[in-house]
């Protein structure tokens, strides 16, 4: 679709993305532009992404106990860091979406690598280690399902010791008990977020065919591969 | 730990699960497609099923979906 109003080289001059909307077509035009009108588009492109990095790390502050000019710090090197990816990968862009979904995904991916950078700064490093007895009394269930829901778990607490690797266990602990986001987990560990999902995953699964071995049934009763 | 969780979300895994960095490849259009009044669940069911069990990518999902819904339309000379 042609633009009434491109900043710059003009649709011609863009060749691989295919955009049905005017707004991605601007943006695409204004990012490989030059001069000024280059200048201009990756100025608003910022200050959009900032935007958009403040409201998401305020989104997401609370459940990581974060405030202040720590919030506002992330936010900045969340935007700076998701407008580098962006510029280094428009070309290949194509069109699949909006640009500006594509474009927000970037900040997406930064705000949580910031945040679980951040992360451990208030916390105990104990959170992703063996701390997590109170696994035995684990749920708010009504009084007649309290002792098979409590069965259930020192069946998994059983499992958890038993038949999990200690990375197994320490990812499954952090994540999936004690609620540490996978970014800090893989920043601590020195891995990537799909790596310790891989372990998560596995984890998961071993401990449902424990449990499934043992007897105990529960809603849940899909299986797989990530 | 969170009181709230069950057994299925401690649990959680899925036959044929993407993965994080698969899923990332094709969120944007997922969350394009929901936005669009589609059904990217069953349109790209591997992406959904990570998203059921990666709190990570849940998260970095709902807000994708956040900032498009609010944000989707803005361009170089009204951003």
């Amino acid at each position: 679709m042609p633009t009434e109003h491109g900043c710059g080289a003009g649709a011609a001059g863009l060749g691989r993305a295919i955009t049905s909307d005017v707004s991605s077509q601007l943006w695409l035009e204004g990012l490989q532009a030059s001069g000024s009108e280059h200048e201009r588009c990756v100025a608003a492109l910022h200050a959009l992404l900032l935007r958009v990095a403040r409201y998401e790390v305020s989104r997401r502050a609370g459940s990581l106990q974060l405030q202040g000019p720590e919030l506002e710090d992330i936010a900045q090197q969340a935007s700076d860091d998701a407008l580098m990816a962006i510029r280094s990968k428009v070309t290949s862009f194509r069109g699949e979406s909006r640009f500006t979904t594509w474009a927000y995904k970037f900040v997406m991916f930064e705000v949580s690598t910031k945040m679980g950078r951040h992360f451990w700064r208030n916390r105990p490093a104990s959170m992703d280690e063996g701390s997590w007895e109170e696994l035995a009394d684990p749920l708010a269930v009504s009084p007649d399902q309290h002792s098979e829901h409590r069965e259930l778990f020192v069946a998994l607490r059983r499992a958890i010791d038993e038949d999990l690797t200690h990375l197994q266990r320490r990812v499954f602990v952090a994540v999936a008990l004690n609620g540490v986001p996978m970014d800090a987990l893989a920043r601590e560990l020195g891995a990537t977020r799909n790596s310790v999902y891989k372990v998560l995953f596995d984890a998961r699964r071993r401990l449902r065919d424990r449990l499934r071995a043992a007897g105990y049934d529960w809603h849940s009763s899909r299986s797989g591969s990530a | 730990m969170n009181d709230h969780r069950d057994i299925d979300e401690l649990l959680a895994g899925d036959i044929g699960d993407a993965g994080c960095a698969a899923g990332f490849e094709v969120l944007h259009e997922y969350v394009e497609e929901e936005l669009s009044g589609g059904e990217p669940a069953r349109s790209r069911p591997g992406l959904a099923a990570h998203l059921r069990s990666c709190p990570a990518c849940r998260d970095d999902y709902r807000g994708l979906l956040d900032a498009a819904r609010r944000l989707g339309n803005a361009d170089p000379f009204t951003a």
